[in-house]
């Protein structure tokens, strides 16, 4: 008779062998509320796929070598047909392939509709970069990568994770909260994308003329790949790292289309997002922030190398051809003209596309606001060789004291439903707008 | 000059008939080379048009694989750009783009890759797996098998190979442009705003759509001649198994292509007029694009795969000489795999359409999976007490056994919802579709050539050296593959010109793998020509088969048969029946059945 | 020394008309045969070109279930009477048709002609009353030879404040304005009131363009049949041509039977 004790010894022995398989085959085991699961069934088929191929592999060796023609041996007569054998053959694997579908079907259920208390982000696709916005309105205001490491952070360490990635473009970071769903609210400014985070085993794609939603919840920090830092303010938290790819082909850089899913403690990622809601700072410092959490260093550069779009470095005052034949002398791009140029540029693109420059960049109408552009003047301007001795020679007086008061740039899009200052989660989903 | 045997079931009857009937096929009309280059370019015989088709698809087969070569030769390399402690950037992992376009601004190593998967995929797909058995093993043998002079409308055949090669010339001046980058796939709005002056995407999209009458027209061809032409006495049930995964394909053909049809002419109106059907701008929808494909790439996935199938019924069962197990079930699956193919296609949109139709299209997918698993069983089942010679075409059909078990088994997990939202576009998903598609079809068609090669041009091939290029593409294919399953599931995903260090060792192993498939493929090209020039003549039937091409000469008369053909026996009766043309020493009977028993 | 056969050397001319005469490719076994074997290739073509319009009709349901108010507008402007007399052109093409292929059977070769010559005049008539009457207005508000205040485009003239031009010496009449309505990125009629009404012209121009294409094909083919027809090719033994070209119209016939209601009859 079996005891309780010999089944539980035999579950865990398979629980441990899963999870020996997991780790061979996908690295680790999955880190959100919803991939064992995931990671359960796919075990489970391994195991029946590989007793039935290794039952058809070592019957057809067998009888390959078996029935091996040989000189002087006669065949035998044998049945062309078995009822028995052809609807065992059909039946049993209907069964098996029934319940993988409920099992499936299971975990998909519980994959794809978010509970109602999630904390939801917007993220945002674009040729070739993600962004995201809290439910307070902030944008993420951390990147990363290989060289210029943690910016924003007081002690940036390198990064010696095996599962690194060298790459001049820097990768956003995004917070979620540990052991808490988050529900992504997601959409593509041109083509269709895909998010995808390995780790926690879910993926869906981002289409340019709906939203499309996905959630997770992180299932904790593995204390044995926690890292510690801490922000400008101040705020130290623990915090884990996860790849996400972008799993449907865009494009050029659809292999550089990376971002990092950053897990840290839920009172951390309150704060964190409250920080990052109010960033402070002069209109350079601000523009240089927009400049990489907007997306613009994807394809803009800022040390004058060549990259999809014309590089900013000494773009004040750098005489430009565009594609129409026109153009604008060096006086044309400097002061309220060349503000002007640089306003033009962001919200359409189209209207003068520098000459040798493919026409890509979509228009940033409704995602980039006035005090946003001015803020990304302010940076062009400033790390440009031949920059004009002030600012108010560019941009309007009124402007730069806006940001000398500290007044946040507020997100393009601010969440109706996101209470204001506390980064406390929605108590209720936003409504997701009808249609375009 | 004939090389007919006449020792076989029906002898020779000279003297009757028109004397040029009983030449081979191949044979000059001896008018001089440029006659023949004519009576080729305006043959209407079935065999020929079947081997013009074999060197066309084989052609493309070759720039498909320089393309996938070429992209494993990038994938070597992680391509890192980073900034060196002086401050500038520095890229490494430009091997591959030095090489293939040292003039820089024609595109960065990621264009070029792109293009070249992009190119990889489209010929692989549309211009080589699609075409390449049904359109130049079927059209050979088809006729053959069913008794008949030739297809039912050869013109339209004849038309069908030149449209083929149209849409072919289309789809290469578009690499030779420059090449395309939408994938092939062609996904909206990606392929209608990439490279948005140039024409080049639209020249490969109106390739394919061209290429589509081509497979049409010969579906329609072999449903008509499998219903109309075959040999008097021959039913349903004794047709070999090759025709009834033949004629599903064509079914398939003919009802799913017309689908694609219309979404490649949107696609190209989208491109030139700005229909905004599957312009998110517009109002119109992406996803659409993808239901429209879908449906017909997914049946088209089994236009692939059932004549893979098809070419092992035949194989499996003359190399082990022992009648097929379970004839109707796998007719039958045959038929089942070409309805239910049309019910699935949107376990592909798992990740961008809604939940119902998700769930519902994934119990539809497992579906497929009974009649696919039915077929291998039954294969391994005939193994059983035969007499299995282990030549070139024997173990291709093993080496198919195994990898295309695997690649059905790991369709499972991409069947399955939870499961799928983890592995879809990974490249689990690559490795999966290489072992059904590379690992199933074309290990099935190198296979078949093998098999047919004596019967289609008289000549045999070398067996030894056929048998090394098995091994050394076995060894290589799973090299190649296997590692793809790993880390796809690992999370890499898949189109990916870079990707992170971590990766690195297990792509420079899939890279290893291809070289061996390239050597082995290399091995049969050369073993094929030594053939033609130096091969030992074939006898009529060198491998002892039943089924009807066998009864005729090597290579056939240009009539196919000298006789109107007359069924006697069915295509798999090896334990009653010593094949035609051979030496009934080498192909012994077993034991007669007691009195008053049945054979099964 | 072989003796050939004088009838070989000398055959006798066979003064019998073709149909009679007729004999069968060699790869059949029977004129019966080819028959039905090129009537089912014919039948497996029409169950592609059902496939292919459905493509058109699914994009037709599924943008007329996102965007109603666009399909309810753009409807209005399509003139149901040219599309029922186009269909009246098409059905009795496809009655006449009908009977050409039992006037072969019958060897009535004089009827033969006459319907063969009835169906090409309605198809050219068919694809003449889209062109001028329907696709020339909508795109450009240019009307072939009609005075557009006589039949009801008086909205149309109100809004374009009542001024009817004439040219090509009275050719045509046109209206500023009224044209524009074209598909996609071509669309440029001012008065549209729903962002989606391109979609609704492309889903129009695409799906009656690819029937006209196919009533253009219907118009060679019969064409064809009907000058091997004037040559007596065609009778009681032999009419495969004339049924599959007839098969053919009719399935071109069935798409417009479909596609009338649904595009001009859903406002």
């Amino acid at each position: 008779m079996i005891t309780l004790g010999t089944i539980t010894t035999e579950k865990n022995f398979l629980q441990r062998m899963e999870e020996a398989w997991l780790r061979l085959n996908f690295g680790d085991v999955g880190r959100s509320t919803i991939a064992p699961q995931s990671d359960f069934l796919f075990f489970w088929i391994f195991l029946i796929s590989t007793f039935f191929f290794v039952l058809l592999m070592v019957l057809m060796v067998y009888f390959a070598f078996r029935y091996r023609r040989r000189p002087g041996v006669a065949p035998e007569r044998s049945r062309s047909h078995n009822t028995f054998l052809e609807l065992s053959w059909s039946v049993i694997p209907t069964i098996i392939l029934v319940w993988m579908f409920f099992e499936g079907f299971w975990g998909y259920a519980g994959a794809v509709i978010a509970p109602a208390h999630s904390e939801e982000i917007v993220i945002t696709g674009q040729k070739w970069s993600w962004s995201a916005m809290y439910s307070n309105g902030a944008q993420s205001a951390l990147t990363w990568n290989d060289r210029t490491l943690l910016k924003d952070a007081a002690d940036p360490k390198d990064f010696d994770d095996p599962r690194r990635r060298r790459s001049v473009q820097e990768t956003p970071v995004f917070v979620v909260p540990e052991k808490y769903p988050v529900s992504l609210r997601m959409s593509s400014l041109d083509v269709i994308h895909a998010f995808w985070i390995p780790d926690f085993r879910v993926k869906f794609d981002v289409f340019p003329n709906r939203y499309t939603n996905m959630w997770f919840e992180p299932s904790g920090i593995d204390p044995t790949k926690a890292r510690t830092t801490t922000t400008k303010n101040g705020i130290t938290y623990t915090y884990e790292d996860h790849w996400v790819y972008c799993a449907e082909y865009c494009g050029a850089s659809h292999s550089e289309m990376y971002a990092i899913v950053r897990v840290v403690p839920l009172a951390q990622y309150r704060q964190i997002i409250k920080e990052w809601a109010d960033p402070t700072g002069t209109p350079e410092e601000v523009g240089e922030k927009l400049y990489r959490i907007k997306g613009c260093n994807s394809c803009h550069s800022v040390d004058g190398s060549k990259n999809t779009g014309p590089s900013w470095k000494n773009i004040y005052g750098r005489a430009v051809r565009f594609s129409d034949g026109t153009g604008r002398s060096t006086e044309q791009m400097k002061g309220v003209e060349f503000a002007n140029y640089v306003r033009e540029s962001v919200y359409t693109p189209a209207a003068h596309v520098v000459e040798t420059y493919p026409n890509t960049m979509t228009s940033y109408q409704g995602r980039i606001n006035p005090k946003e552009v001015a803020a990304l003047i302010a940076y062009m301007t400033s790390i440009s060789d031949n920059k004009p001795a002030s600012l108010d020679d560019v941009i309007d007086a009124e402007m730069l004291r806006q940001f000398e008061s500290g007044a946040a740039p507020t997100g393009a899009q601010p969440s109706p439903a996101a209470p204001p200052a506390t980064g406390a989660p929605a108590g209720t989903p936003p409504q997701v707008p009808p249609r375009p | 000059m004939t090389t007919i045997d006449h020792t076989g079931l029906h002898g020779a009857h000279p003297g009757h008939g028109h004397p040029h009937h009983d030449e081979s096929y191949l044979a000059s009309k001896g008018r001089g080379f440029w006659a023949d280059v004519w009576a080729w370019a305006t043959t209407i015989d079935h065999k020929r048009i079947g081997v013009m088709y074999l060197i066309a698809t084989m052609f493309m087969f070759f720039l498909g694989g320089v393309a996938a070569l070429a992209l494993r030769f990038e994938l070597m390399e992680p391509v890192r750009q980073f900034t060196s402690a002086a401050g500038e950037t520095v890229v490494t992992g430009q091997t591959f783009k030095n090489w293939f376009l040292p003039n820089p601004g024609v595109g960065d190593n990621n264009t070029i890759y792109n293009r070249i998967f992009t190119l990889h995929g489209a010929i692989m797909v549309f211009a080589f797996i699609i075409p390449s058995v049904p359109a130049a093993l079927g059209n050979f043998l088809l006729p053959l098998m069913i008794g008949a002079k030739d297809v039912a409308f050869p013109k339209l055949n004849l038309a069908s190979w030149y449209i083929y090669v149209f849409g072919t010339v289309f789809v290469v001046s578009a690499i030779v442009v420059g090449g395309v980058d939408t994938g092939w796939t062609f996904y909206t709005p990606y392929s209608t705003t990439t490279d948005a002056d140039h024409w080049r995407v639209v020249a490969m999209v109106l390739g394919v759509f061209i290429m589509g009458f081509s497979s049409i027209f010969t579906g329609i061809n072999f449903v008509v001649t499998v219903h109309k032409m075959r040999a008097p006495g021959m039913g349903w049930f004794d047709m070999p198994l090759f025709v009834w995964a033949i004629y599903s394909t064509a079914v398939i053909q003919v009802l799913a292509t017309p689908v694609l049809g219309i979404t490649l002419l949107l696609l190209v109106f989208e491109r030139l007029f700005h229909v905004g059907i599957f312009d998110p701008r517009m109002g119109g929808d992406p996803v659409l694009f993808q239901h429209f494909f879908w449906f017909y790439s997914h049946p088209a996935v089994y236009i692939m795969i059932l004549p893979g199938m098809a070419i092992i019924n035949e194989t499996i069962t003359v190399h082990s000489r022992k009648k097929i197990f379970g004839y109707r079930a796998i007719a039958f699956s045959s038929l089942a795999i070409a309805a239910i193919s049309f019910l699935v296609w949107g376990h592909h949109l798992f990740t961008s359409q809604g939940e119902l139709a998700s769930t519902l299209f994934s119990a539809l997918t497992f579906l497929v999976a009974i009649p696919t698993a039915v077929k291998v069983f039954n294969w391994v089942s005939t193994l059983y007490k035969g007499t299995i010679t282990l030549n070139t075409p024997m173990l291709y059909t093993l080496f198919f056994l195994f990898t295309f078990t695997i690649g059905g088994l790991t369709g499972l997990p991409l069947g399955a919802l939870v499961t799928d939202l983890h592995l879809h576009d990974s490249y689990f998903v690559v490795a999966h579709f290489h072992y059904v598609m590379m690992g199933g079809t074309v290990v099935a068609l190198m296979g078949g050539l093998h098999h047919w090669w004596p019967k289609m041009f008289g000549k045999m091939y070398n067996e030894r050296w056929g048998i090394v290029g098995c091994i050394l593409v076995f060894i290589g294919f799973n090299l190649t593959f296997f590692i793809h399953f790993i880390i796809g599931s690992q999370g890499m995903p898949r189109r990916y010109a870079s990707y992170i260090d971590y990766f690195q060792p297990y792509h420079i192993a899939s890279t290893i793998g291809t070289w061996f498939m390239l050597a082995g493929f290399v091995i049969h090209l050369l073993n094929f020509i030594h053939s033609l020039a130096r091969g030992r003549q074939a006898p009529p039937n060198p491998w002892g088969g039943l089924s009807m091409e066998w009864e005729t000469s090597s290579p056939p008369i240009e009539h196919n048969f000298h006789h109107e053909p007359i069924v006697k026996h069915g295509p798999y009766d090896f334990d009653d029946v010593v094949p035609p043309h051979c030496d009934p020493r080498d192909y012994p009977l077993p034991e007669p059945l007691p009195e008053g028993t049945r054979a099964h | 020394m072989t003796t050939i056969p004088a009838s070989r050397e000398f055959p006798r001319p066979d003064r019998r008309p073709y149909w009679a005469r007729y004999r069968h490719a060699s790869h059949f076994r029977s004129n019966e045969a080819e028959f039905d074997a090129v009537k089912l290739g014919m039948w497996l073509f029409l169950a592609t070109e059902v496939l292919l319009f459905a493509g058109m009709f699914c994009a037709y349901a599924v943008f007329r279930m996102l965007y109603p108010e666009a399909w309810h507008n753009g409807s209005n402007y399509l003139d149901w009477k040219w599309g029922c007399f186009n269909t009246i052109v098409l059905l009795v093409s496809s009655f006449t048709i009908a009977m050409s292929i039992h006037n072969a059977q019958k060897n009535q070769q004089g009827w033969l002609k006459f319907n063969l010559i009835f169906t090409l005049v309605c198809a050219i008539g068919f694809v003449a009353i889209k062109l001028l009457f329907e696709y020339t207005p909508k795109w450009s508000g240019w009307f072939f030879f009609l005075d557009p205040s006589l039949g009801h485009y008086e909205h149309a003239i109100t809004a374009a404040g009542g001024e009817v031009k004439t040219a090509l010496g009275g050719l045509f009449h046109y209206i500023d304005g009224y044209g524009g309505k074209r598909p996609g990125s071509w669309f440029t009629y001012g008065y549209s009131d729903n962002p989606y009404e391109p979609i609704w012209w492309s889903v129009y121009y695409v799906s009656t363009g690819i029937h006209a294409t196919h009533v253009l094909v219907g118009v060679g083919l019969i064409s064809y049949i009907f000058v091997r027809a004037m040559k007596g090719h065609y009778g009681p033994r032999h009419y495969t041509g004339v049924e599959i070209v007839g098969l053919y119209w009719h399935i071109v016939d069935m798409i417009w039977i479909f596609l009338f209601p649904l595009l001009y009859l859903v406002h």
